[in-house]
């Protein structure tokens, strides 16, 4: 079974899946180009969770995620991802790379093989799995992001648009069955269909497979549309973490860091700018018509 | 004369060959001066060949496009054409060209053989246009996103083009650059520059006079945001979709709220919503 639902074992409680403690990174630490990138930040991430990361430009979001698959190692401080310390001298970093999925930015750009098939096997090839195995899970993560292996299979990359491309992208990461998929600004670029395309196919992993999603996005209307949970980063630190719904209440303090806040959040503020009682949590289109609505008391 | 007439253009890619393509198949239009129009459309609409048709990057295969009555398939006339219209590319790396900003933005206008004073005025203005003047010594490498497609629109801007042509320029871009580029493109339009921005957005969309857009090579759709947007349906049939404010008035008006016509932008919205609070105040207090 190449996706199994990930459960947690016995407890009642959700699992901490990736845990930093006072997780500091400096770069070129020790020279003139010194920069630190994260300080002290301490966040975790529970199974099943899904959750936007959002911040400025250079605020350290692709830095940190860099941590959960262990492609970087922290200056200072500690993480621990599915309960493997990866800062002890032998910690397994193999098989933490396979529980966490990371898809850049613009991931189509490292396509390369003269197949969409070859291209989705060429990580689950690499862990050694049978051939047999390779085939099922690329055929599955080519249908997980919705395009049919018979059709795409045999195609070259080089021929399909840009949002197809991109899926192709996300099935090679998604056919190494990980626990967790981070995704560096899966929409950027795409056209509004492929926009829609591509994150109704994430939000669906999340909701039927379990897979614990990590979004990084610098679109407010995608997070407020498909995480749970925001996590604010701003010059390397944690400011603000929490449901969507409460963080996206705080539009003054998004702005204050030159973030935006959602269509929906920033109307639902003018309303209420007028004195038209108007809820202020809404996040999504549907609910600002019923607010709207609620608010004029037209049933 | 329009700035702009294009009529009839096919352009197929690989013509005459097994692999041809029509990314254009017949559009005829006209971009009059001091316009600010989008371009709408999906990946593979057209609208990038269509683009690319304005400076003579490309040619018709069939029809013809002229600017300011200039043939782009006039050859003798290609350098002509690229002064009156500038181009403004997706990706911000691959734009400049100098190691100082005021060197790239200097580029063109060199090229021109201009006198050294007439540069530096150039430079000058065409930095203080797109606000990166303080910026005018930075190295383009250290620049975010938003600033180096404004030094890209600066450099164009040092030509004294008539026409810009931003193809999808703020793609690539994080909302404060996006929002940085499109305000310095809103000014120049007032400042009379015609803009032509290629987009797949529909939020930037709505801050054309006119907007047009593509599907499959044709024009399906044109009008001002206003009227485009009260075809949703035919927008949502070629991939695009409304911007969340007028998508939400035209379901509120679904409820039977008597929204006015025409809601593009927040603020008309709040405006025509509390209006309604005001009447239907007096109403609850009777009625309800």
């Amino acid at each position: 079974m190449p996706w199994p639902r990930w459960r947690r074992p016995g407890g009642d409680g959700p699992m901490a899946f990736i845990e930093c403690e006072a997780l500091s990174h400096v770069y070129l630490k020790g020279t003139p180009m010194e920069t630190v990138a994260l300080r002290e930040v301490t966040l975790r991430i529970d199974e099943g969770e899904f959750v936007a990361l959002i911040g400025p430009t250079g605020s350290g979001k692709s830095t940190l995620v860099q941590h959960f698959n262990a492609l970087l190692r922290p200056t200072s401080g500690t993480i621990r991802v599915g309960g493997v310390d990866l800062t002890a001298p032998k910690a397994d970093l193999q098989a933490v790379r396979r529980q966490v999925g990371l898809l850049f930015q613009y991931p189509e750009q490292q396509l390369f093989e003269e197949t969409v098939a070859e291209d989705v096997a060429f990580g689950p090839r690499n862990l050694g799995l049978a051939e047999e195995e390779v085939q099922t899970r690329v055929a599955d993560a080519l249908r997980a992001v919705g395009l049919d292996p018979a059709v795409f299979g045999p195609r070259s990359p080089f021929s399909l648009s840009g949002g197809e491309m991109r899926r192709v992208a996300a099935a090679g990461v998604l056919a190494m069955s990980p626990k967790v998929l981070v995704l560096d600004e899966p929409a950027a670029g795409l056209d509004p269909r492929g926009k829609a395309e591509i994150l109704g196919h994430f939000r669906a992993l999340h909701a039927e497979r379990g897979i614990t999603v990590i979004l990084i996005t610098h679109n407010m209307d995608e997070a407020a549309q498909l995480a749970k949970r925001v996590v604010v980063l701003d010059q390397g630190r944690v400011v603000l973490d929490g449901p969507a719904r409460e963080i996206f209440a705080r539009g003054d303090a998004l702005e204050a860091l030159g973030l935006g806040v959602p269509a929906v959040t920033d109307l639902v503020r003018r309303l209420r700018a007028r004195g038209l009682p108007v809820r202020e949590d809404a996040l999504t289109a549907d609910e600002a018509r019923a607010a709207i609505r609620e608010a004029l008391r037209w049933s | 004369m329009p700035l702009i007439e294009v009529r009839n253009l096919r352009h197929v890619y690989n013509a005459g060959t097994p692999h041809a393509v029509p990314a254009v198949d017949g559009i005829s239009l006209t971009i009059e001066r001091g316009e600010f129009v989008a371009v709408v459309g999906g990946n593979g609409s057209g609208k990038s060949t269509l683009a690319k048709h304005f400076n003579a990057l490309l040619v018709p295969t069939e029809g013809e496009v002229r600017v300011d009555g200039l043939d782009t398939r006039d050859r003798n006339a290609v350098w002509e054409i690229r002064q009156r219209v500038g181009m403004v590319f997706q990706n911000p790396d691959n734009q400049l060209v100098a190691t100082v900003v005021e060197e790239d933005v200097a580029f063109g206008p060199e090229n021109l053989g201009l006198p050294p004073e007439e540069i530096a005025a150039r430079v000058a203005a065409a930095l203080t246009a797109v606000d990166m003047l303080p910026h005018r010594r930075a190295e383009p490498h250290l620049l975010s996103g938003g600033q180096k497609q404004r030094v890209a629109i600066a450099g164009i801007l040092a030509m004294r083009p008539q026409c810009l042509v931003l193809d999808e320029a703020t793609t690539m871009l994080d909302p404060q650059g996006r929002r940085e580029v499109l305000e310095s493109v809103q000014r120049l339009n007032q400042a009379g520059v015609t803009v032509i921005l290629i987009t797949h957005s529909m939020d930037e969309a709505v801050l054309a006079d006119r907007v047009i857009a593509l599907h499959q090579g044709r024009i399906s759709l044109e009008g001002p945001p206003a009227r485009i947007f009260d075809r949703a349906g035919e927008l949502e049939a070629i991939g695009l979709g409304l911007p969340l404010v007028p998508a939400l008035a035209r379901t509120l008006r679904e409820d039977g709220l008597p929204l006015r016509d025409g809601i593009l932008f927040a603020e008309h919205l709040v405006d025509a919503v509390a209006a309604l609070a005001a009447a239907g105040r007096g109403r609850a207090d009777g009625v309800h």
